[in-house]
C-alpha cells in the first residue's frame, strides 16, 4: 500500500469529514429536524428519518468507551508505533466513534476516561481524527 | 406446557469432511459433506428434497449447490446468510418446513476454503477489493476483521467487572482438555496457563489462542420429522427449542453491545418453547470466535450473573469432569471452525450419546451461534428425547 492512499478519495458525501480534520475539527453530521448526530455519511437520520442533514463540529470531547492494544502492524501507519491502542470513544454529542488514543501509555488508559479530538497529519499530507487524554 | 413446535423435528444427519488443512474447494467440500450425512441417516440423494446453503468467509458456495449435488427438483431451496448463526437459523428454518409439510428430508449445508496452499491466512482473510470511503479508515486505525472489537468487548470487562487474563485462559484452557479427546481436532495438545501467557498477542488482551482456527471443511445436517427420524439409522436428535435474538447498536453511545449480547433474550425465547429452566441444560455448545465470546454468552444465559463470568469459569468447571461441561470437542478455539456448524457438530454428537471418551450428561444441550460482534444469534435446545 503506498502512502498517496493512507486517505481515501473524498467524495461530495465524505469531504466536509476531511476538511474539518485540516481545519482541526471534528466535523460530522447533524439532523437539523431533531439533533441527532451521524456518523459515518448517512442521507437520512437514523432516528427520526428526515433528510435534512448539516455538518457540524462537534465538541471533541468524549469518553473510552473501551480500548484495546493492536500488537501486530499490518498498515505502513502502525508501523514503529505498537502498541497502537485501539479504541471507541463515546463522544458527548452521543455517537460511538472507532478510532486510536495517542500521547498515552497504553497501560494507563481505563474505561471512562476523559478524551478529547487531536488530529493526525500523515506523509502524503492528509489529516485524520484520533483522541488523547483530556 | 412446551411450543407446539417443540420436539416435532429432529436431526438424522450429520455430515463432517475432513477439517482444517484440507485443499479442496468449497463446493467440493459441501458435495461430501451432504453425501456424508445421507450415509449417517441411511437416506439415498433421491429423498433429499430440501436443501438450505450457508457459505463461510470465502463464500465459496451459493444457491447452485443443487446442480452439483445432482438434485433436479426439491421443494424447498434457499440461500441464507446470518454469518455465525447461520447454522441455528437453517436448523430452525428446516424444522419449520418438515413440520409443515413443505418438505420430507432438508440438508442444511456450510462450507468454507479460506486457507490456500502456499498462502498465509491473513491473505486468506484480506479484502482484495479497495473499500469504499470511510470503511478504507478503520484499517488505518488497526480495525481489521472481528478481533479489535471483541478485545475491547473483554477490555471493557476487565475495567468494569475485574475479569482477568488467567480467566480468559482458563476457557481456553479446558477446551484444549476437551479437544485431546476428540480426533477430528486440530489442537489436541495439552496447554498450561503459561503456555497461554506466552501464546503472542494479535491485539491485546487477546492472544492467538484467544481467538478462532482458521479451518477449511464442510458440515451438512439433515433435518425431518420426529416421526421419520424415529425409523432412520441414527439416534434422533429433536430439536426441542429455539429461538434468534439480533441486534445493531453499534455506533452510538448509551448502550452497552459489547458486555451483553443477544443471547440474553434468544436463552428465556428458546428456553420458553422447551418448556425448560436453565437448570434443565446439561451441557453447552457455544459459539466461541473468541474466549470472550464464551464468557459474555455464559453471562447473557444466565448461568452466572453478569459480570461473574470470570470466577464463574476459572475452577474449570467448563472443562472435563466440571459440572458444566462446555464446547466438548475443543469448539472453534481448538477443534476446528465451521462458523455455527462447529457447535451444531457437537451438539449433534453429543445428543446422540455418540461422545466416546468425552461423551456428557445430554438430556438438554444448549447449542449457540454468534455473528457479527454480538450481533446475530441463534439458539438451539437439543436432545435424545422429543419431549
Amino acid at each position: 500500500m503506498s502512502e498517496q492512499t493512507w486517505i481515501p478519495e473524498p467524495s461530495e458525501k465524505t469531504a466536509p469529514f476531511f476538511d474539518g480534520a485540516r481545519q482541526g475539527k471534528l466535523r460530522l453530521q447533524k439532523c437539523t429536524d431533531c439533533g441527532t448526530w451521524g456518523y459515518p455519511p448517512v442521507s437520512s437520520c437514523s432516528h427520526c428519518g428526515s433528510d435534512q442533514i448539516e455538518w457540524a463540529d462537534a465538541s471533541g470531547h468524549g469518553t473510552v468507551y473501551s480500548h484495546a492494544r493492536l500488537m501486530r502492524a499490518y498498515h505502513p501507519r502502525h508501523q514503529d508505533r505498537l502498541p497502537l491502542i485501539l479504541a471507541q470513544i463515546d463522544i458527548t454529542e452521543g455517537l460511538r466513534l472507532m478510532t486510536n488514543i495517542i500521547d498515552a501509555q497504553p497501560s494507563d488508559v481505563r474505561v471512562g476516561d476523559a478524551v478529547v479530538a487531536a488530529f493526525e497529519t500523515f506523509p502524503d499530507g492528509g489529516v485524520l481524527p484520533v483522541f488523547k487524554p483530556a | 406446557m412446551p411450543h407446539p413446535m417443540s420436539g416435532k423435528a429432529a436431526i438424522c444427519g450429520l455430515g463432517m469432511t475432513e477439517m482444517g488443512r484440507v485443499y479442496k474447494s468449497a463446493t467440493d467440500l459441501a458435495v461430501e459433506a451432504v453425501r456424508l450425512a445421507l450415509k449417517d441417516a441411511g437416506l439415498e440423494m433421491s429423498q433429499l428434497d430440501g436443501l438450505l446453503v450457508n457459505a463461510g468467509s470465502t463464500r465459496g458456495i451459493n444457491l447452485g449447490l443443487h446442480k452439483d449435488l445432482g438434485l433436479k427438483e426439491l421443494s424447498v431451496l434457499t440461500f441464507m446468510q446470518g454469518f455465525g448463526s447461520s447454522a441455528g437459523q437453517m436448523i430452525q428454518y428446516a424444522a419449520m418446513a418438515v413440520e409443515n409439510g413443505m418438505a420430507d428430508y432438508i440438508a442444511c449445508v456450510f462450507a468454507d476454503d479460506p486457507l490456500k496452499q502456499g498462502k498465509r491466512i491473513g491473505d486468506s482473510y484480506a479484502s482484495h477489493s479497495r473499500p469504499e470511503a470511510m470503511a478504507s479508515l478503520y484499517p488505518i486505525y488497526g480495525f481489521a476483521g472481528a478481533i479489535p472489537m471483541y478485545a475491547m468487548g473483554a477490555q471493557r470487562h476487565m475495567d468494569a467487572y475485574g475479569t482477568t487474563q488467567e480467566q480468559l485462559g482458563q476457557i481456553a484452557i479446558s477446551q484444549r482438555q476437551w479437544a485431546a479427546f476428540n480426533e477430528n481436532a486440530t489442537m489436541r495438545k495439552p496447554m498450561t496457563m503459561e503456555d497461554y501467557h506466552a501464546s503472542p498477542w494479535v491485539v491485546e488482551p487477546f492472544h492467538i489462542v484467544d481467538c478462532c482456527l482458521v479451518s477449511n471443511g464442510g458440515v451438512a445436517v439433515i433435518v425431518t420429522s420426529a416421526e421419520r427420524a424415529k425409523d432412520l439409522k441414527q439416534p434422533p436428535v429433536y430439536v426441542r427449542g429455539w429461538a434468534q435474538q439480533h441486534n445493531h447498536d453499534v455506533g452510538y453511545a448509551g448502550h452497552d453491545p459489547l458486555l451483553e449480547g443477544p443471547g440474553a433474550k434468544a436463552g428465556p425465547r428458546a428456553l420458553a418453547m422447551a418448556d425448560a429452566k436453565l437448570e434443565d441444560i446439561t451441557q453447552c455448545q457455544l459459539y466461541d470466535c473468541y474466549t470472550y465470546t464464551v464468557l459474555v454468552t455464559l453471562e447473557d444465559y444466565g448461568f452466572c450473573a453478569k459480570g461473574e463470568g470470570g470466577p464463574f469459569v476459572e475452577d474449570g468447571k467448563l472443562g472435563p469432569g466440571g459440572s458444566l461441561p462446555t464446547n466438548t470437542g475443543g469448539g472453534e478455539l481448538s477443534s476446528f471452525y465451521m462458523w455455527g456448524m462447529t457447535p451444531v457438530t457437537e451438539g449433534v454428537i453429543q445428543a446422540r450419546g455418540q461422545g466416546g471418551d468425552r461423551q456428557a450428561p445430554n438430556d438438554l444441550v444448549l447449542v449457540t451461534g454468534n455473528g457479527g460482534v454480538l450481533n446475530y444469534h441463534a439458539a438451539l435446545l437439543l436432545s435424545p428425547q422429543a419431549a
